[in-house]
């Protein structure tokens, strides 16, 4: 049985991935499953130094240079029951930028992990790999936070996904391709001027038996979107802007998954790299991403069990480009 | 798109389909219909999604707009009105939509309790701050045609009774310079987060 696969992306840097990544894995973990933090922040990985981590002795690397035959044997324990750690190496050059056989390997090795849950760290943006990873993950959930900035870019990274994925389905369909290619510029003289209009015009003229199949990788995406470092109530409402305007404009429907408040004791420990880990585990942040984690494992229709996408076109790729 | 991406393998969809460009005029309403047997249930309840019934058939555009409306509700009788204490009801809302013709409004304040039968069909002023800095709103007459609850939020539909030309030509103006993605995620930035407590 293939783990769980949440990956956590968001379209701009400094929101909050990484910590909120560690606090949801160490929540699966402390509420019993076992659970893997993977850091595909390949660029910049510093996840295990959250963790209190300071020199990994095995990172990404030696996966994708095949020292180890396996991504979960890369997987240190921590000081949290139930969780482990697969570190990265941000630093390596080739690591950062993975060749797309590498990246299919990396998709291919969280599957094959031997737990419960992976959560997966992503890096900030919008580049290819983020999007494949996303895409080829069973859930995923963007951060934020309630700055302008911050909801465009969250935004902008989820436009994006909408194209990525439809190019992908839509592959060997050349005529289709052009179409979406042509979309993805705003300044387009076709006066496509959203991913709806896009539908629209595919919907009359494309192949029916391909928009069954767009239709239901489409709505099976559901991304979730938790709004971090909340000052003041109003700033949860960042995720209903999106919300409405995905839903509006990328017929992309979005779950509110919650908010985190801004906590000074993460904050504290992330300036002094002390373990999040070892925080508080019942106030600010921590309870808030607890009551997240809760609603994965536990209700609020069973987002995880359910496991909307696990039989997802995209997410079943990997698995048979297998070898 | 970076070389390595393009060594992607094809996947099943690897045919070419019957998908045509170049059509001389735009799709039209009925094109968008689903042909029956031809789609799949999940298709089905996704055009749904994509096209509701109506929205290609008004005969003027209806912009994605969101701009903050103070919604006065006028009542025949007091009757109607035992909360508010008098034969007018005052509501902050934002439009969901907007144009020449109506709009669609949701109410700002949570109002599980709210009787929306005893809403539709009566008269409605609206007065549309258009900017932030809002030199003169918008006092618009019109008529509430439906109503749902969509969470414990009201979202109403107002049809314009009557609208002097030169306010007509500001809403259409304003409408047409707000439409866009980024101009909506800003609007609702704006009507939604920023208006919070601040520091």
């Amino acid at each position: 049985m293939s783990p769980v696969t949440i990956a956590v992306g968001g379209g701009k840097g400094g929101v909050g991935k990484s910590v909120f990544s560690v606090l949801l894995a160490q929540w699966f973990a402390r509420l019993g499953k076992s659970t893997v933090l993977a850091d595909l922040d390949l660029g910049g990985a510093n996840l295990h130094t959250l963790l209190g981590i300071k020199e990994p002795p095995l990172t990404l690397l030696d996966y994708l240079s095949r020292r180890v035959g396996s991504l979960g044997s890369l997987a240190l324990d921590t000081e949290v029951e139930n969780l482990r750690v697969v570190c990265g190496s941000g630093e390596v050059l080739s690591v950062a930028n993975p060749q797309y056989s590498q990246k299919m390997k990396l998709i291919r090795g969280l599957k094959e992990i031997d737990a419960d849950f992976v959560v997966v760290d992503l890096g900030a943006g919008t580049s290819l790999d983020v999007l494949d990873f996303l895409l080829a993950s069973d859930e995923m959930i963007i951060v934020t936070t309630a700055e302008p900035i911050s909801v465009y870019n969250a935004y902008g990274l989820l436009r994006n996904l909408v194209f990525r994925c439809l190019l992908r389905l839509c592959r060997g369909f050349s005529l289709v391709e052009a179409a979406i290619r042509e979309a993805m510029d705003p300044h387009n003289e076709k006066g496509i001027n959203t991913v709806r209009d896009l539908y629209r015009r595919l919907f009359v003229e494309a192949d029916m038996e391909l928009m069954a199949q767009v239709s239901e990788e489409m709505m099976s995406l559901r991304p979730g979107v938790v709004v971090n470092q909340v000052h003041f109530e109003k700033e949860r409402n960042a995720a209903k802007v999106i919300q409405q305007v995905a839903e509006r404009y990328l017929a992309l429907e979005i779950r509110d998954l919650g908010s985190v408040p801004y906590d000074s004791q993460l904050q504290m420990m992330v300036a002094r790299m002390t373990p999040l880990t070892s925080g508080n585990q019942h106030r600010g942040a921590f309870e808030a991403v607890h009551s997240i984690a809760a609603r994965f494992v536990y209700g609020d229709g069973r987002l995880i069990a359910l496991g909307a996408r696990r039989d997802s076109r995209l997410s079943s790729s990997t698995a048979q480009s297998r070898g | 798109m970076s070389a390595t991406d393009e060594e992607q393998p094809q996947g099943e969809l690897t045919r070419e389909s019957s998908f045509a460009c170049g059509r001389d005029t735009e799709p039209r309403a009925e094109d968008v219909e689903p042909l029956p047997g031809r789609e799949s249930p999940s298709t089905s309840a996704w055009m749904a999604k994509l096209f509701p019934t109506g929205e290609e058939r008004r005969s003027v555009p209806r912009y994605q707009v969101s701009a903050r409306v103070q919604l006065t509700i006028f009542f025949p009788t007091t009757a109607d009105l035992s909360d508010a204490g008098g034969r007018r009801l005052t509501k902050q809302a934002f439009t969901r939509d907007l144009s020449v013709n109506g709009s669609c409004l949701v109410l700002e304040e949570s109002s599980p309790g709210l009787m929306l039968a005893r809403l539709v069909g009566r008269n409605v002023k609206l007065r549309i701050r258009l900017n932030q800095l809002d030199e003169r709103p918008l006092n618009l007459l019109g008529k509430i045609v439906w109503g749902r609850m969509q969470g414990d939020n009201a979202v109403l539909g107002v049809q314009f009774t009557e609208m002097p030309a030169a306010d007509r030509g500001l809403l259409e103006q304003y409408c047409r310079s707000n439409e866009g993605e980024m101009s909506r995620l800003t609007n609702l930035w704006e009507l939604l987060v920023a208006d919070g407590e601040k520091p």
